[in-house]
Order: structure tokens, then C-alpha cells, then sequence
């Protein structure tokens, strides 16, 4: 008998969940049709919290106009792929429609454009990842919730040094005001430097020049995804003092907000803002001629043995040596991984 | 009243008098055009769209149905409101160009609506226009744009900057009327998602023939240059902020003008600093290579909240005088170049007039074609343009220009009823104390680092 009720369970709910699915299936959501719901699921899911008849009567006028009221923005899932342009709002994933918007409401609102397409190809399907950190990071100890690295876009223009070799350990957020990292390396000849970034977020690394008052010089700005490992930008820079900003972001635009403080206190009744990525990143620069081969066979005897394990474990917590066989700036954890993994019979 | 009070008194009335003999009295004759209620004017582009031989306008408007007005112009300079078009929403900005050649005036718009971008309206014999415009795809919440031949292969190209996809980007055209994207600048990444440029002029910012790009941004409160090299803006942008102004305050910025206030040969761009408190304006003077060689920081109205300037010798002694349109309270402030050449820049006392809501754009132009500078100043808040006809110079200029009997009307504003004609009040005679801005002192620094 418990079998019996258990398939009528499951048939009973496998029923109710076909129902479900279908009452947002059919007719446009701005236009009075008759059917159960309208096409778009998060404003057909919206409009029927309001009036359930729209989802088990029909789709009238009424509901035409509650949707027009409350469905702006909810345009997920949409007609047209991801990949491609719409006039009209949303994509088709609706997973992946919803996240693009949450990051550039213009997708759902408006339009998918250009910036919508990679946008999405950018966040979609990237899985949440944690950065491992070496030791012998140097933690920027900025508070969330404080700005004292901001440079110009504070009024004291308050920089952080960083020199080659240095690796960074720093957070960011979208927390209002939005906080941008500036780092300031000093050049005294012209040369080429190796700039890492990588970071839990969608990071970018813009290069500037000068003071706040002016000149002030924006060269370039580049960018480091989520879990895609470091990025590796070669900077050729003259003698002077250069910034390399981090912030939220990417080639093309800034990255507005979803990356909360956890500092900041919310007012009575509301929800903390969700959160799609991690807040931390690590930047280091070393000099070009510093090359990390991967090559673990540090004394170069053909043998991965208990000398490489010696000379690397010399190099320990350093930086920008041969040792430094993963090239993420210091000789670390990862470096004693890779030198293990070949270790020689 | 003890002693020192009289003494101080005459002392005060002795420097009143003093400055006030240097003041030129400048004289406008107003009148207003009314547009359509709720069109909220936001700028305004001249043509003479129908070809009888009078320029006529064309006003963008920020109102959600996309309303803009078309205006028909008299051989005195004088404007009606003719007809309405409708586009697909907000307009922030307009220019009047005839894209194709063929004899008709097309219409080009920056849609500030959230879909941004550009729309046409293609003007069509019988000084017409399409019913319904075409829209190009040219960023998000389009604020300012200009039809130019900006990479020099004799077609217009459009010009655009998108106030929130951050940015301005080129729309390269092929003479037909047809544009392609062609280039895209970001603009202060370093600001973080908040750069939100305003306005941009084209200027040929180091002397070599090609026009260069000039942007103001909001959020960074800076002028941004580029040069401009093969019909591209090129790195890096360079940057730069006016002084702080009422105690540590950066003020804001929207919008620019350009000229050579001090005779030198170099122009200087004059950006309003928006500010609570009494308002300053900036002067960035070029250095001949692209950059900015000197910052000013002068005073400017002790009210209002200033937003829009113009440039015109509007005194007719050869020298570029200052206008800027504010907001809370609505005034055109009128400030008299007194620089003594080759500088530094002085300006006297201002000038005001009252009885504007906010005035959104200022506008310099020879309306009734006597040779001086009138303005046109549009209303955003009370759907209307008010025509300043200048009745120093020119038309009326002889009497005035010679008598410089300055009888000046005290009016204290507060006094002004809203919806009170124009009134002018010779801002001058306020208090020194009242005057008292400390300004924090002006900077200089020299172009080029890296």
C-alpha cells in the first residue's frame, strides 16, 4: 500500500508540475489571448503572484495591464539566443539571461546588444571558484566598507606602492562608492613589465599616468574573467611613476554592482544583494626578463630531485625567481606542487 | 550709525561706484517663444529648412512621447513653433545637416531614452521630414553628438557619446546618409562604472588641421582630451580637474565653451563649476600641443546653480565676454572680459538676469542679423526659448555703447515672483562680504608626462 501511495504521489506531482510549465507558455505577455499565462516565465510568473487567473482563467486584459506595470526588466527567458542581437529584451537561457541582466539591466530592458552578447559569454556557465592563495601575499587590508587606496577618485588621491615582485592579495566591491584599487610603481628606465591579474570577478586592470589635477593619463585597460586563470599583460612603460587600477569590470564597461560589502548594514526588511562572484583578485608585475619557464628542474641536471626541492625551498615566500615555476609572482604552495608532480624516479 | 559705520559705508559706496564705472551695462531685449507644453527644451539647432532664406530651428526635447519641435523663422530672427515630430523617446541634443546632398536638411538626434542611439529624421522635398526616424545604434543614453567629417574622406561622419555605455564612438558615413560604426573610445574606466560623460566638442586642440576630441564627464568632474589621428581618438586620454572651490568642494561640470579669453593665440575651454554655494568657472588653457598648460579658477555668480555657458563679445570691444545659464534659481549670468592682454583672464562683476526656470542651453547667435551677439536661451522648466536680442551693440548699440549711464535696478531676486518677466539686476552691487567666495588658489601646471 505505502508503494501505491508513493506512485500516486509522484504521479500527482509529475501532473501538477506539467500544469505549472504550462501556464507560461503561450501568447504575449503585453496583449490579452485567452491562453494560460504569456511566454516571457518571469513576468508571466510575476503577473499571475498578482492575479492567479491569469495562469488558470486565461490571459485577458487585466492582465495585459498588470504586466505593463510590473514587467519591466523581466524579460527572461527571451526569444533569441544569447549569442545574438535582439531589439528586443532577453535570450533564451534563462539561467543565463537572468544573470547578464542582473549585471547590465540594458539587456532585459531595452535591448540585447552588443554589450549583452559578451556580457554573456563572459559570466554565463562560470562556475563560483576560490582563488588559491600563496603564501607570502601582501593582503591590501582594505576594508570594504572604507576607500583608502582610491587614488584620484578620492580627494586625498591616495595610492598604494607596489614594487616588481610584489603579489597582491586585494578585494574589491560594487558597495556605493564603487571601489577602485590603485597601485603606483615607479619606473626608472624604460622597460617592459609583466603585469598578473587574477581574480574571482570580472576584473580590469586600466594603466594611467599623472597626477589628479592633470595631466592625467588613461593609456589602456584590460581584463581578467572569473576562474580563467592569470592573465598575463606585458606593459612597456617609460621612466615615471604608472598606475595599475583594479576594479570590477571589463574592456568594454564597468561592472556596476552585485559584488556587495559584507560590511554594510542593510536597512529594516531588506534582502541582502545576491552575490554571483568572489571579491578577491591578485595582481603582481615582475620585470620582462624575469621569465617563469614552468622548468623544474632547477639546477638543470636532467633530474627533478631533492636539489631542485632545495633550491626551491631557498626561494621560499620570494618572488620573481626561476623558482616561481607557476609565474603567479611568488614561490609558494603551487611552485612545491608542479615541482612534485615531475618529480623524477 | 557710529562713526566707523558711516566711514565704512562711504567706503564701501567709493568701491561700488569705482568698480561699477568699469561695467559695461549690458542690454538684451527678451522674447519669448512658447513651445508645446511639456516638451521640455533641451537644445536647439538652426536652418533654413525651407529655403526662404531665414534660418529656422529645430528643439530637442526630454519628454517620454519623444515630442520635438520644429520652429519657422522670420527675417527679423524672430521663431514660431510650426509642428511637432515624434521619435522614439527623450532627445538631448540636435543638429541640422544635410547628410546626403540632395538639397534637404535631415534631422539628427541623440535619443537619451534608455535605448540611446542616434535617430534621423531624412528630410524629404516640400521642407518635410520622414514621419518616422531611423535609428543607428550608437551606444547607451546618447547625451551630445556632432555631424562631422571626422576621418577627412568627405563624407559626414556622426560623433556620439554615450552617457551610459561610457563612451564616444564614430559613425563613419558614406555621403549617402548611411553610417557604419567605425570606432568606439571609453571613457575614464579608472572612475569605475561611473564615468558618465556629458558633452564633447571637436577643436583642433594642436594646431595640425584635424579636429580633436574634447569630452566633460560628470562623474570624473573633468575635461578628457584626445587627439585625433587618421579619423581616430587616440591614446592616451588625458585629463584634467579644476582646483576645489568653497572650501574643498570639486565642483561639477556638464558642459564647455572654448575661446581665446586673454589674446594669446590659445584657446581656453570655460567649464562652469556646479557647486552649492556661490559658483566658479574654470578656464583650461591649451599649450599648443594638445594638453593644458594653465588652470584658472574665477568666480562666478553667487546664485543659482550654473550649468550652461556661451561666449560672444556681447559688449562689441573685441574681446570674448562670458554668459552662463543656471538652474535654482533660473538666471543668464553675464560676466564682461576685463583682461588686460596677454592676461591672466579677468572677468568684472556679474551680470544677471532673472526669471528663467532652468536654463538647459545657451545659445550665441546673430538672430536679426545686425552684426552683434544675441542669445537664445531655452527654458527646460517653463517650455519656452527666450530670445536675448543684444541692444548694446548693434540695433540699439550707439545709444547705449556711448551713454554708459548706468542706473541700475535694485532688485533683491528673492523678491522676484516666479513667472516674473525678465528682470536684470546688477549683481555687483551685492555686498563684498556676500562676494566673499575665498577661492582656493588658482593652479597652473605644464602638459605632458609620459
Amino acid at each position: 500500500m505505502k508503494i501505491e501511495w508513493h506512485v500516486l504521489t509522484v504521479l500527482l506531482s509529475t501532473c501538477l508540475h506539467a500544469q505549472a510549465s504550462g501556464q507560461c507558455l503561450d501568447g504575449p505577455c503585453d496583449e490579452p489571448h485567452g491562453g494560460l499565462g504569456c511566454v516571457v516565465d518571469e513576468c508571466c510568473e510575476a503577473v499571475c503572484d498578482v492575479d492567479a487567473n491569469c495562469c488558470s482563467i486565461g490571459w485577458d486584459e487585466f492582465c495585459a495591464t498588470i504586466a505593463d506595470e510590473i514587467c519591466a526588466g523581466l524579460a527572461c527567458p527571451g526569444a533569441q539566443p544569447c549569442d545574438q542581437f535582439s531589439t528586443v529584451p532577453g535570450c533564451d537561457d534563462r539561467d543565463c539571461c537572468r544573470l547578464t541582466c542582473d549585471h547590465d539591466w540594458y539587456c532585459c530592458s531595452t535591448q540585447w546588444d552588443a554589450f549583452c552578447i559578451d556580457l554573456a559569454s563572459d559570466i554565463c556557465d562560470v562556475p563560483p571558484c576560490e582563488l588559491s592563495i600563496p603564501t607570502g601575499v601582501i593582503v591590501e587590508a582594505e576594508p570594504c566598507d572604507e576607500r583608502l587606496n582610491d587614488g584620484c577618485n578620492i580627494l586625498s588621491g591616495e595610492t598604494r606602492a607596489i614594487l616588481l615582485g610584489d603579489v597582491i592579495l586585494g578585494t574589491t566591491t560594487t558597495s556605493s562608492p564603487r571601489d577602485t584599487d590603485w597601485f603606483s610603481i615607479e619606473i626608472f628606465e624604460t622597460s617592459t613589465v609583466r603585469v598578473f591579474i587574477e581574480s574571482e570577478f570580472p576584473a580590469q586592470l586600466v594603466l594611467q599616468s599623472g597626477v589628479c589635477a592633470g595631466p592625467l593619463e588613461f593609456h589602456s585597460v584590460h581584463e581578467a574573467l572569473p576562474c580563467a586563470g592569470a592573465r598575463q599583460i606585458d606593459l612597456e612603460l617609460a621612466p615615471g611613476t604608472w598606475h595599475l587600477i583594479v576594479a570590477p569590470g571589463f574592456e568594454r564597461i564597468g561592472l556596476r554592482a552585485y559584488l556587495p560589502c559584507e560590511l554594510d548594514e542593510l536597512e529594516k526588511g531588506e534582502e541582502p544583494e545576491p552575490t554571483y562572484f568572489g571579491v578577491r583578485y591578485l595582481l603582481s608585475v615582475l620585470p620582462e626578463d624575469i621569465t617563469c619557464s614552468g622548468e623544474p628542474d632547477l639546477d638543470g641536471d636532467g633530474m627533478i630531485d631533492g636539489a631542485d626541492l632545495t633550491l626551491l625551498l631557498v626561494e621560499w615566500g620570494g618572488a620573481a625567481s626561476e623558482a616561481d615555476l607557476d609565474c603567479d609572482g611568488v614561490v609558494g604552495g603551487g611552485d612545491l606542487a608542479l615541482l612534485l608532480s615531475s618529480w623524477s624516479r | 550709525m557710529n562713526h566707523h559705520s558711516v566711514q565704512g559705508l562711504i567706503a564701501a559706496m567709493l568701491v561700488a561706484s569705482c568698480a561699477f564705472c568699469q561695467v559695461t551695462d549690458f542690454e538684451f531685449e527678451t522674447e519669448e517663444v512658447v513651445l508645446p507644453e511639456g516638451i521640455g527644451p533641451s537644445c536647439i539647432a538652426f536652418h533654413d529648412i525651407d529655403g526662404d532664406g531665414h534660418a529656422d530651428a529645430v528643439v530637442a526635447g526630454r519628454n517620454p512621447e519623444g515630442r520635438i519641435a520644429v520652429l519657422s523663422g522670420g527675417p527679423d530672427g524672430s521663431l514660431s513653433f510650426d509642428r511637432e515630430l515624434v521619435g522614439f523617446g527623450q532627445t538631448d541634443w540636435v543638429e541640422l545637416v544635410d547628410l546626403n546632398d540632395d538639397g534637404h536638411v535631415e534631422i539628427v538626434m541623440a535619443i537619451r531614452d534608455l535605448e540611446g542611439g542616434v535617430q534621423i529624421f531624412d528630410g524629404i522635398a516640400g521642407s518635410g521630414f520622414s514621419e518616422t526616424p531611423r535609428r543607428l545604434d550608437a551606444g547607451r543614453e546618447i547625451r551630445c553628438l556632432d555631424v562631422v567629417d571626422i576621418d577627412l574622406d568627405g563624407d559626414f561622419d556622426i560623433v556620439a557619446l554615450g552617457h551610459f555605455s561610457e563612451d564616444v564612438r564614430i559613425l563613419a558615413g558614406d555621403g549617402t546618409g548611411h553610417f557604419e560604426p567605425s570606432f568606439r573610445l571609453r571613457i575614464a574606466p579608472w572612475r569605475n562604472g561611473y564615468p558618465f560623460p556629458q558633452s564633447f566638442t571637436l577643436k583642433d586642440l594642436d594646431g595640425n588641421g584635424t579636429l580633436d576630441l574634447a569630452t566633460i564627464s560628470l562623474g570624473t568632474s573633468r575635461l578628457h582630451l584626445n587627439r585625433t589621428i587618421d579619423g581616430r581618438f587616440t591614446s592616451p586620454t588625458r585629463s584634467w580637474q579644476a582646483p576645489t572651490i568653497n572650501a574643498g568642494d570639486q565642483g561639477g561640470c556638464a558642459y564647455g565653451v572654448w575661446a581665446d579669453f586673454d589674446g594669446d593665440g590659445r584657446l581656453s575651454c570655460l567649464l562652469p563649476q556646479t557647486a552649492f554655494g556661490p559658483q566658479w568657472f574654470a578656464l583650461f588653457e591649451l599649450d599648443g600641443s594638445g594638453g593644458i598648460q594653465e588652470t584658472t579658477i574665477l568666480p562666478g555668480s553667487s546664485q543659482g546653480l550654473s550649468w550652461y555657458p556661451a561666449v560672444g563679445d556681447f559688449d562689441g570691444d573685441g574681446d570674448p565676454d562670458v554668459a552662463i545659464g543656471h538652474a535654482l534659481p533660473g538666471l543668464v549670468v553675464f560676466l564682461e572680459n576685463a583682461t588686460t592682454i596677454p592676461g591672466p583672464e579677468e572677468f568684472l562683476p556679474p551680470q544677471t538676469y532673472f526669471g528663467f526656470g532652468f536654463v538647459r542651453q545657451l545659445v550665441t547667435r546673430d538672430l536679426d542679423g545686425d552684426g552683434d551677439q544675441d542669445l537664445v536661451a531655452l527654458d527646460f522648466s517653463q517650455d519656452k526659448l527666450i530670445l536675448m536680442r543684444n541692444a548694446l551693440v548693434g540695433g540699439l548699440a550707439g545709444e547705449a555703447r556711448s551713454a554708459r549711464a548706468v542706473e541700475p535696478t535694485h532688485v533683491d531676486p528673492a523678491m522676484v515672483p516666479p513667472g516674473t518677466t525678465l528682470v536684470k539686476w546688477l549683481s555687483d552691487l551685492m555686498p563684498e562680504d556676500a562676494r566673499a567666495l575665498e577661492p582656493s588658489p588658482p593652479t597652473s601646471s605644464e602638459g605632458g608626462s609620459h
